[in-house]
């Protein structure tokens, strides 16, 4: 069994090694907290894992999977959901630092605080980030 | 951007999945690419152009494109 994709074959084992150790865990629990959502869960680990692994050992797949990785379109597309995402994100945590601050002041509500802080840090993290990476690219691009 | 990969396409008697595969993409880049609603890379152009024989100039329409182009940037 020749394996045509490794990057494939480490997921679909890594997949099944996941659906393994949730077995194992129900099993050590007696099933108590197994229903129908774990099940679905297991089936579709089990599922993707076997696809993945099955489709990594046939020379036809793997070529029409690297195909699509290295497709210059789909690539585009993951680049600008990536930067949409990161986009939305930070106008989200930006709304959600000036309402807590608002909040605060308003109500003086501690609770305002401790969101201010759980969102204020992956904001600012992520402005901070966004400075040190433009400062990189523009040096090295 | 208007580009002639579907009129050398179907003179050539070529299926869009055939042209992807000559030419190392997806057919859904190709597809998307006929429709005009992806510019191919200056490469994939390129391997495109050598697939049909011709330029990437007249692949792409690049005169017409850039006059197109030209005609927008004025009308802002």
């Amino acid at each position: 069994m020749k394996i045509y994709n490794k990057k494939g074959w480490v997921l679909g084992m890594g997949e099944i090694l996941l659906g393994i150790v949730g077995v194992c865990i129900y099993v050590q629990t007696g099933f108590q907290t197994f229903d129908w959502k774990a099940g679905t869960l297991l089936i579709l680990l089990f599922s993707f894992g076997v696809s993945g692994i099955v489709r990594s050992c046939s020379k036809e797949a793997s070529r029409e999977d690297r195909i699509t990785q290295r497709d210059e379109r789909n690539q585009y597309i993951a680049l600008r959901c990536r930067a949409k995402t990161m986009e939305i994100m930070t106008y989200f945590l930006f709304a959600m630092v000036a309402g807590c601050m608002i909040g605060y002041g308003i109500t003086k509500d501690t609770a305002f605080l401790w969101l201010l802080i759980g969102a204020g840090i992956p904001f600012g993290v992520l402005q901070i980030v966004s400075i040190v990476l433009g400062l990189y690219y523009e040096r090295n691009q | 951007m208007k580009t002639r990969v579907k009129e050398l396409r179907t003179a050539a008697k070529m299926t869009q999945q055939q042209l992807a595969d000559l030419v190392r993409v997806s057919s859904r880049t190709i597809i998307s690419i006929e429709k005009e609603q992806y510019n191919p890379s200056l490469m994939l152009a390129y391997r495109i152009a050598q697939v049909f024989g011709t330029t990437v100039e007249d692949l792409c329409c690049l005169q017409e494109n850039k006059a197109l182009e030209d005609q927008q940037y004025e009308e802002e």
